[in-house]
Parts: C-alpha cells; sequence; structure tokens
C-alpha cells in the first residue's frame, strides 16, 4: 500500500515539474488571454453595451460561458493555479539542479577527454616553464576565476549566474503573492467628487477634504494639458497635509493612494434640469427646474414632477432598456414621473431636448398606452463638475516591487551572463585548452578562438627550428 | 515644411529603400562578402551568368547604406523629440518622442535597423537584412500617409506625461526592435530548411490564419452554442493540420545539412532570448509600475496588456520548447521550434498594431 501510494506521489511529482506540462499550460493560458482581447471584458465594459453589440441572448450565452469575465473564470483561475503549482514544483526541482551545479567543482579532465570538446584548441611545440603562470595571468585579467589542479589549469567565469534563472522563476511567484494579498486584503473604490466634499474612507482613521480641481489646456490650443485635484487630508480636524494630485502623481498616504482618475461634467449624478410642462392640450403651465432624484411640485396643477435618470446620449438596446452611449451631450433625456396629491402616479415618460426625439417618443408613447394627461420637455439642463478619484489600499505593494525587482535581477542575470570555464592542460609538448559555455552557444567559438590566439600570443610555445636537410 | 523631423524621415524613407535593394541583390546575387556565412557551406549561389553584377560586394555596400539610413533617421528622432517637447510646452522632461503613431513608427524605423545592425556586425549573416530594411520601410511609407498617422507634433496627452513614457516604451521598443531581428531570421532559417516546401508551409499557415480571422472568429461571435462548439473544432483541426503538414515535411525532407542551419538557428535564439527581458520587463514590470502611478493598478487586463503578456507567453514556450525539444531535433518537435519564433512574432504584430483595430483599450494613443 504504501509503495502505491509512494509511486503515486512519484508520479504527481514528475507530472507537475515537466517542462512539457509547462509548455501546455502557458499555451493553454496564452489562448484565453487572446480569447480575452477579443470579447470586451465586464470591467471596463457596461452591460448595456454588451446588449447593444451581442443581443440578449448573445449577452447570456457569453456570460454563461463566464467569457465576459474570461479572467475570473473558473476554468482559467484553474489554469493559473495548476500554473503556480507547475511553476512551484519546476522552481524546487531546478533550483536544487543548481545548488547541486554549484557545489560541484571543476576538477581535471585528461587531456584526451579534453580534445573531445565542441571548443578546442592544441598549441604543439615546446612549452616554456613559466607558461602555466602567464596564462594564469591573461584568464585573471580576462576576469576568470583560476586555480590549478594537477598541472592543469581551471579556470571560469560567472558560476553564480546558474541561479539567474531561479531567481526569475521564484520572482514570479513572489508578484503572484503580492497580487492575492492585494486582491484578498485590498480595497480599491471610485469616487465623484465635488468642490468641498469630505471623503470618508472605511477602515481609515482620516479623511481627505476635496479643495478644488480644475484643467488646464495647451497655451492656444483646446488640448488639455493636465487635470488637478487639491486635496487636503483631515486627522482628528487638523489638516494634516495638501497635495494637488494629477494624472500620474497619485497622493499617498498611510498605505491609502489617491489617483486622478476621471474629470468632467456629472450629468448622470447631479444634472440640473429646466422643464416645461403641458397639458394634453397644449396650453404652457410653465417653465420648472428641478435635478435628479429630486424634482418639483407644481402648485396650479396639485401635481409632483419627480425627476428620474438624466441621460446625456440617449440610446435603446434591442430589449428596450435606455442607456447613455457616451458621456457627452449628444442626445439628452430625462426620465420624469409626475404624481398627483394623494401620490397616485399619473403618468411617467422620457424627456428629450432634440424635437425629432421628442416627437418620436410622444408618438410611440400614445400608441402604446393611449394619451398623457401632461407632456413634458427638456428645454435646458447643467450640471456641476466634477473630479474623480479612484482610491485603493495595497497592501501587497511592497511584496509585488520586491518581485518585480528580482524579475529584473533574474531575467538580466539568465539572458546577459553564460557560465563559462575553460581547461588549459600544460604539459612538456602541448598545450590543450578546452572551453564550455552554458547553453552550449556556437557564438562561443569566436569569443573561445580569440583567447586561444591571446595564448598563442603569449609565446609560452616556440616551435623548435626545421632541420635542414641537406 | 514646418517640421525639420518629417523631412529627415522622408530621407530616411527613401534610404531604406536603397539599402533594402542592395540587401535584396546580395541576397538574390548571392555573394558572400569574403567573411560572411561562418559556417564555410555554400550560400545561395549565384550563377555566374550575372557575371559583373555579382561581382559587387552588395553585402558590404548593403551594410554601408543601413549605416548612411540611421543616421539621417537618428537625426529625425532628434528633431522630433525637439519639436514634441515645444509643441508640450516642456512640462514634463520628455527624452523620447513617441506620443503618437506618427512618432512611434518613426521611432521603430530607426530603433529596428539600429538594433539588427548590431545583431548584423555579431553574427554575419546578412540576408535577415531584406526583412528588417523591408520592414523599416514599409514602417515610414506607414507614416508618411497623413490621413493614417498626421504628422504635426501635438501636446502630450496627460496620462503620459511621465518619464516612465520613456522607460516603458523604450525596452518595449527595444524588445519588439530584437524580435524583429529575430523574425527576420527565422525568415532565413525557414528558407534554408525547407526551401521550395516553404512556400506550402506558408501558405498553410496564411490559409489557417485567414479562416481563423473570416470564418472560426465569426462563427464563435454568433454566440450559438452549436456553432461556437463548431468554431472551437474548426481552429483545434486547422492546428492539428498544420501540425500533420509539418510533420508530413519533415518526413519527406533529405537529410538537414545541420552546419548551414545551426549559426541560423543560434541568430534566432539570441534575438529572441535578448529581446525577451527587454519586452517582459518593459511590459510587465515597468509597464505595472506606470499603470499603478496612472491608473491605480499594476494589471487590468486591458487588451492591449493582455496582448502583451500572450506575447511575452508565446515567447515563453519558444523558449522551454527549444530548451527541451532542442534545436537540433530533426523531428517535428525541433522544426516547431522555428514555427514558435513565427508565432510569436505574429503575436507581437497583434499586440502592437493589430490589437488598436479590434477593441476600445487604455493604451488607445499609440
Amino acid at each position: 500500500m504504501r509503495a502505491f501510494f509512494r509511486e503515486i506521489a512519484h508520479d504527481l511529482y514528475s507530472f507537475f515539474t515537466s517542462i512539457t506540462l509547462a509548455i501546455v499550460l502557458i499555451s493553454l493560458i496564452a489562448l484565453l488571454a487572446l480569447v480575452g482581447t477579443l470579447i470586451p471584458q465586464e470591467t471596463f465594459t457596461r452591460e448595456v453595451d454588451y446588449i447593444a453589440r451581442y443581443g440578449v441572448e448573445g449577452y447570456n450565452t457569453l456570460k454563461k460561458l463566464q467569457l465576459t469575465n474570461i479572467f475570473g473564470s473558473w476554468y482559467f483561475l484553474f489554469l493559473m493555479a495548476l500554473f503556480t503549482l507547475n511553476l512551484s514544483a519546476c522552481t524546487l526541482k531546478r533550483l536544487s539542479a543548481s545548488w547541486r551545479y554549484w557545489k560541484l567543482p571543476m576538477s581535471f579532465i585528461p587531456p584526451e577527454g579534453l580534445r573531445r570538446f565542441e571548443h578546442s584548441y592544441v598549441l604543439s611545440g615546446s612549452v616554456c616553464s613559466d607558461a602555466p603562470r602567464r596564462i594564469r595571468a591573461l584568464l585573471e585579467r580576462h576576469g576568470y576565476r583560476v586555480r590549478e589542479q594537477n598541472s592543469q589549469i581551471l579556470a571560469e567565469k560567472w558560476r553564480w549566474e546558474r541561479f539567474g534563472i531561479d531567481i526569475f522563476h521564484i520572482s514570479l511567484l513572489i508578484v503572484i503573492v503580492g497580487g492575492l494579498v492585494t486582491m484578498l486584503f485590498g480595497y480599491r473604490t471610485f469616487e465623484i467628487a465635488h468642490q468641498g466634499d469630505t471623503i470618508n474612507l472605511p477602515g481609515a482613521d482620516f479623511a481627505v477634504r476635496v479643495k478644488r480641481f480644475w484643467s488646464e489646456n495647451y497655451k492656444n490650443s483646446e488640448r488639455v494639458m493636465d487635470w488637478r485635484t487639491e486635496l487636503t487630508v483631515i486627522e482628528d480636524d487638523k489638516e494634516i497635509v495638501t497635495k494637488t494630485i494629477e494624472v500620474n502623481a497619485p497622493l499617498r498616504y498611510k498605505g491609502y493612494n489617491f489617483y486622478q482618475s476621471a474629470f468632467g461634467t456629472d450629468w448622470q449624478g447631479a444634472a440640473r434640469v429646466t422643464l416645461a410642462l403641458f397639458r394634453a392640450n397644449g396650453t404652457e403651465i410653465g417653465e420648472f427646474v428641478g435635478t435628479v432624484d429630486d424634482g418639483f411640485e407644481v402648485p396650479s396643477e396639485n401635481i409632483f414632477v419627480k425627476v428620474g435618470a438624466f441621460l446625456p446620449d440617449f440610446a435603446l438596446t434591442e430589449n428596450l432598456i435606455a442607456y447613455s452611449r457616451t458621456q457627452r451631450l449628444e442626445n439628452p433625456a430625462v426620465f420624469v414621473e409626475i404624481y398627483d396629491a394623494q401620490g397616485l402616479r399619473l403618468m411617467r415618460t422620457w424627456a428629450f431636448s432634440r424635437p425629432e426625439m421628442q416627437t418620436f417618443w410622444e408618438t410611440a408613447l400614445a400608441r402604446v398606452s393611449g394619451e398623457m394627461p401632461y407632456r413634458v420637455k427638456l428645454v435646458g439642463m447643467t450640471a456641476p463638475e466634477f473630479t474623480g478619484l479612484q482610491i485603493t489600499k495595497d497592501p501587497g505593494r511592497p511584496i509585488v516591487y520586491f518581485g518585480f525587482l528580482f524579475i529584473i535581477l533574474g531575467l538580466l542575470v539568465h539572458m546577459y551572463f553564460k557560465h563559462r570555464q575553460i581547461w588549459v592542460h600544460v604539459s612538456e609538448g602541448e598545450i590543450v585548452i578546452s572551453g564550455t559555455v552554458r547553453n552550449n552557444l556556437r557564438s562561443f567559438a569566436q569569443e573561445f578562438r580569440r583567447l586561444g590566439d591571446e595564448i598563442e600570443r603569449l609565446g609560452v610555445v616556440t616551435h623548435p627550428e626545421p632541420e635542414l636537410v641537406t | 515644411m514646418k517640421y525639420p523631423s518629417v523631412v529627415l524621415f522622408y530621407l530616411s524613407t527613401v534610404s531604406y529603400f536603397v539599402t533594402f535593394v542592395f540587401y535584396l541583390l546580395h541576397v538574390v546575387l548571392g555573394v558572400s562578402s569574403g567573411k560572411g556565412e561562418r559556417s564555410g557551406a555554400p550560400g545561395i549561389v549565384a550563377s555566374s551568368a550575372s557575371g559583373g553584377l555579382s561581382r559587387i560586394a552588395w553585402g558590404a555596400w548593403a551594410t554601408r547604406a543601413l549605416v548612411m539610413s540611421l543616421v539621417i533617421s537618428t537625426a529625425g528622432v532628434i528633431a522630433r523629440a525637439i519639436e514634441l517637447g515645444n509643441a508640450s510646452q516642456w512640462v514634463k522632461a520628455f527624452f523620447l518622442p513617441l506620443s503618437t503613431t506618427y512618432e512611434t513608427l518613426t521611432f521603430f524605423a530607426w530603433l529596428i535597423p539600429l538594433i539588427y545592425l548590431m545583431m548584423e556586425r555579431w553574427f554575419q549573416i546578412k540576408q535577415v537584412g531584406v526583412f528588417v530594411t523591408g520592414a523599416a520601410f514599409v514602417m515610414l511609407s506607414v507614416a508618411a500617409s497623413p490621413s493614417f498617422a498626421p504628422s504635426a507634433p501635438t501636446g502630450v496627452p496627460a496620462s503620459l506625461q511621465s518619464y516612465w513614457l520613456t522607460i516603458h516604451v523604450l525596452f518595449m521598443v527595444l524588445g519588439i526592435a530584437f524580435f524583429t531581428s529575430g523574425f527576420g531570421a527565422t525568415l532565413v532559417y525557414l528558407w534554408r530548411r525547407y526551401e521550395k516546401k516553404l512556400f506550402l508551409l506558408f501558405g498553410a499557415l496564411l490559409a489557417v490564419l485567414v479562416t481563423t480571422i473570416f470564418v472560426v472568429i465569426p462563427l464563435f461571435a454568433t454566440l450559438q452554442l452549436e456553432k461556437m462548439l463548431a468554431s472551437v473544432a474548426l481552429f483545434a483541426v486547422l492546428c492539428a493540420g498544420f501540425g500533420w503538414l509539418l510533420l508530413f515535411v519533415h518526413r519527406e525532407s533529405q537529410p538537414i545539412a545541420w552546419e548551414r542551419l545551426e549559426p541560423i538557428e543560434e541568430m534566432i535564439y539570441r534575438c529572441n532570448a535578448l529581446g525577451f527581458p527587454f519586452y517582459a520587463i518593459g511590459g510587465l514590470v515597468f509597464g505595472g509600475i506606470w499603470a499603478e502611478q496612472a491608473w491605480s493598478r499594476y494589471w487590468g487586463w486591458d487588451p492591449k496588456e493582455t496582448a502583451m503578456l500572450v506575447t511575452a507567453l508565446v515567447y515563453a514556450v519558444y523558449m522551454h520548447a527549444r530548451l527541451t525539444w532542442g534545436a537540433r531535433d530533426p523531428g517535428w518537435r525541433g522544426g516547431l521550434v522555428a514555427w514558435l519564433s513565427v508565432l510569436g512574432y505574429l503575436a507581437v504584430l497583434y499586440a502592437w498594431i493589430g490589437i488598436n483595430y479590434f477593441v476600445a483599450s487604455l493604451h488607445s494613443f499609440v
């Protein structure tokens, strides 16, 4: 029984440490990510935009297959978990191999063996006695660490780079851990603030007040140069710090970060509309002003007009859900409900500012619901400017940065340093030079030949004068 | 002309075209420039009929022309940096002109051949130059069409006003530059390995791509369950079909002349392996740090980010595959290693250009 489990454990180990598994997993992750670039993801796409693009049924299919949130889908997370396991196992295996390699010293290789190396070079002639010393000095000048064993010079360079790839793989895991920490213990929110607003954050012992915000244009141009918001941190009713944040320059305080993230006119949140009211027979009652989510009374009629949603760019999806296509004032519309004194709803409708939309809507509505007691037209609208602040708490940040640092180090070390070893066997009649490099690069041949030439130019090997044959 | 950089870029367009022609002549007339091929194996040997023309060392002239083109486009990039600085009122220290499509295209057309020149001096394989200078010429020509890439400098948008723009984009471009040399080398490798059968394989690859874009994706986009399944199945069949064709070609092949292939294979590997750190660090690390400052998160699965990740992953697969399956494996897997390099470059093109036409992205300015 124990043998059986040991066998299973062994099988699992070799399954998770195989590079083929890594290749398959990375390919699958890449394929899914590719799909994720083709289908807009719900983190930055509104439901109504999906419906406008794929229709209701299509959207439901996408949602059922989790394709609208592919990076949070069970199958993607499963792959990622498997990949993390695979990466950890491979790293462990590789690390122990690197460690063994690190501990394995260079050792004497008989000259016959050296001659069989791919990179090897033989100088024959009579070798002068200080050859080993001078060759050693030459190799040391080239940055090699040199020692001697049985009249063989063993030189090597950059042995430590063998750990570069392990450092890289471990750092990838560290970044994954940092990301998880932020995901689990972090916090993020998006706040729309007007001038003078105070933002309180859950769990924070301070508040932040929006003093003012503004945008700057390039000189003589309509192009915006930057958006800025002046924020003040308030702790125990005292102003602690004031900082003007802008895009690319957030405020960081006690682990919280405040980013300048949006700027504009708050149509949907706080529009103030002017409505013209008419009786069914066409006589005008007057013009009234109301804000979104509020309303006004019309005493002469004894009614209350409630202003619902305001859409700066009205559009309908296939299943007749109203939404705003953009945040620009392209086709403004406001949802209006009218109640009588008893609180009974008399009617509800959309009011437009574009006359052709108004006519179209009223005709359509009349066909569906019959004659309405009142007509409402949208004649004016204003909205306050807002600044959009992204606020985050990011406890994984130091871990992620630590990982980033070692990703860079590991990758650079692995790619740009390759461990080289040179054996120089000096005997009476010849010098055999052989070398290896990690990955067995052929381009090492050039470097190796240059080194051989330099050793030759040392003049430690002299050729006997050819005997004159007379 | 209002902007000196535009004139300089026009000049370099012409210059790159001339360089391209020289490289083409070098390949077609096949004069190895003395030191040329280290392998010593016969390159593409010209017939003696071409006589006088083939006696000119086109390769050496091509390299000289390349240096000339690089001088002109370096001047162009410097001029552009100054113009952009003026247009942006020097709000922040901008070192590199990289804020519009025009600027990135002209910048690419400077850096890609520069990196190639380095690799050419290292590996002495000049056939690769045909692809690289051709690509530079195409990029500059595209940039020269005013409707596609207006050349007047505008102020840098707020989201780009950071020194990370320079660092992030420079690393990405360096990565892409190495990958471009690597892809040029891959083309040469594939030609040497498959010769005329390469047309068959490229035809098949093109067919797979076209079918994917025009049949598989639209079929999937119907979002009806059976059709989606059919499209996935079709995609699997297409991939398997290409694999089978590769297997078939490899079975049929003559014994492989490794001594002719190995230098170029190593050039592919070195280019890709040198490009990978730049691409991965520039994208994942520097991109992440910048994204955190500008958009409040390191990673947000933005389409362009994701496409960059896909590219890095394909090259990661390439490097792992080369390591495990070996570059000298005569079977289909060994051959697949070079094709992964092709796939990697297709991913580069998708992440760099293609994605801009598919989805709205936070990266929509480039």
